[in-house]
C-alpha cells in the first residue's frame, strides 16, 4: 500500500528533543509507503480540540506518562470537586489514544 | 568619515535538505540544519557555527590583543551556551509563544597566564570593545561575558 497524502499526526512536545523520535518515525513511515505529517501542540487540550473540530489532525497520539502524570495525586473527593473531576475524567475518556479518519494503527 | 565601506560577500548553496556549503574567499564549510535538537546529529548546525563564531571571536581577539600588548599568554578556552528564547517555536508547536531567537548568550573565559591579574583584565576590556560580534550582539541579547585567569 502506498499513500500519496500524507496523514497528519497530532503530537504533544514538552521538549524539543522529543521533536527528534518524532523524525525517526516520520522517517519510518515513509520508507514504509504511509507518509505522515506531524503537528506538534503544546499540551493536550489543544490537540483533542483540532481532532475533534477535524482542523489539522487526523490522528492523536497520547503517552502514558503524561496521561498518568496529569492525573497524579487527585485531590480526595469532596462534594466540590466531584463534579469537576468526572468532568475532567469524561473529557479525558473521550480524547482517543489512537485513531480517527483513516487511522490504520 | 571618508571611509570606504568595506564588505565581505559569502556564497551559500545548498542542493539537499540541511545541507548547505558556504564559499568564502578561498575556503568552504558544510553547515546543516539551523538548529538540531539531536545529539548524535552528524553536521554543524547554523546556530552552532553563530555560537562557536563568537567564542572564536574573543579567544582569537584576546590572543591577538595579548600579542600587541606584549603580555604573556599561554593558552585561551571559552565556554560558549546559547538559549534560545522558546525552541518550541521553531519546531512550530502550537499554541506556543515566544520566538526562536537567541535569548542568552553566555561566554566564560579561561586564560592561562602568568601576567599579572590587571594586565590581563585591561587586555580583555580592550578585546571586548574592539569584538566585532560582542558589539553586535550585545545590545541585542542578554549577553554575559566573563573571564578567569587560570595558572
Amino acid at each position: 500500500m502506498f499513500m500519496d497524502k500524507p496523514i497528519i499526526v497530532g503530537a504533544v512536545l514538552y521538549n524539543p528533543k522529543v521533536s527528534v523520535i518524532w523524525d525517526i518515525i516520520g522517517e519510518f513511515f515513509q520508507d514504509n509507503g504511509c507518509p505522515i505529517d506531524t503537528v506538534f501542540y503544546t499540551n493536550y487540550e489543544l490537540q483533542v480540540e483540532a481532532l475533534l473540530e477535524e482542523r489539522h489532525v487526523q490522528v492523536n497520539t497520547q503517552t502514558r506518562h503524561r496521561a498518568r502524570s496529569r492525573h497524579r495525586e487527585p485531590a480526595p473527593p469532596s462534594k466540590d470537586n466531584l463534579g469537576v473531576k468526572s468532568r475532567q475524567a469524561s473529557q479525558f475518556r473521550r480524547a482517543p489514544r489512537y485513531g480517527r479518519q483513516g487511522s490504520f494503527l | 568619515m571618508d571611509t570606504e565601506r568595506y564588505t565581505w560577500t559569502l556564497r551559500v548553496s545548498t542542493a539537499a535538505k540541511d545541507r548547505a556549503t558556504v564559499f568564502v574567499r578561498q575556503h568552504q564549510f558544510a553547515v546543516g540544519a539551523p538548529v538540531q535538537f539531536d545529539a548524535a546529529y552528524d553536521s554543524i548546525t547554523a546556530l552552532e557555527y553563530v555560537l562557536g563564531a563568537i567564542g572564536a571571536d574573543v579567544v582569537n581577539g584576546l590572543w591577538a590583543l595579548a600579542l600587541k600588548r606584549r603580555v604573556e599568554v599561554d593558552h585561551v578556552e571559552a565556554v560558549i551556551q546559547g538559549e534560545l528564547n522558546n525552541p518550541l517555536t521553531y519546531l512550530g508547536v502550537v499554541g506556543e509563544s515566544g520566538h526562536p531567537g537567541l535569548e542568552q548568550v553566555s561566554v566564560k573565559v579561561y586564560v592561562a597566564s602568568l601576567a599579572t591579574d590587571e594586565e590581563i583584565r585591561r587586555v580583555w576590556q580592550e578585546m571586548l570593545d574592539k569584538s566585532p560580534l560582542v558589539r553586535t550582539l550585545q545590545p541585542a541579547i542578554r549577553f554575559e561575558l566573563s573571564m578567569q585567569v587560570v595558572l
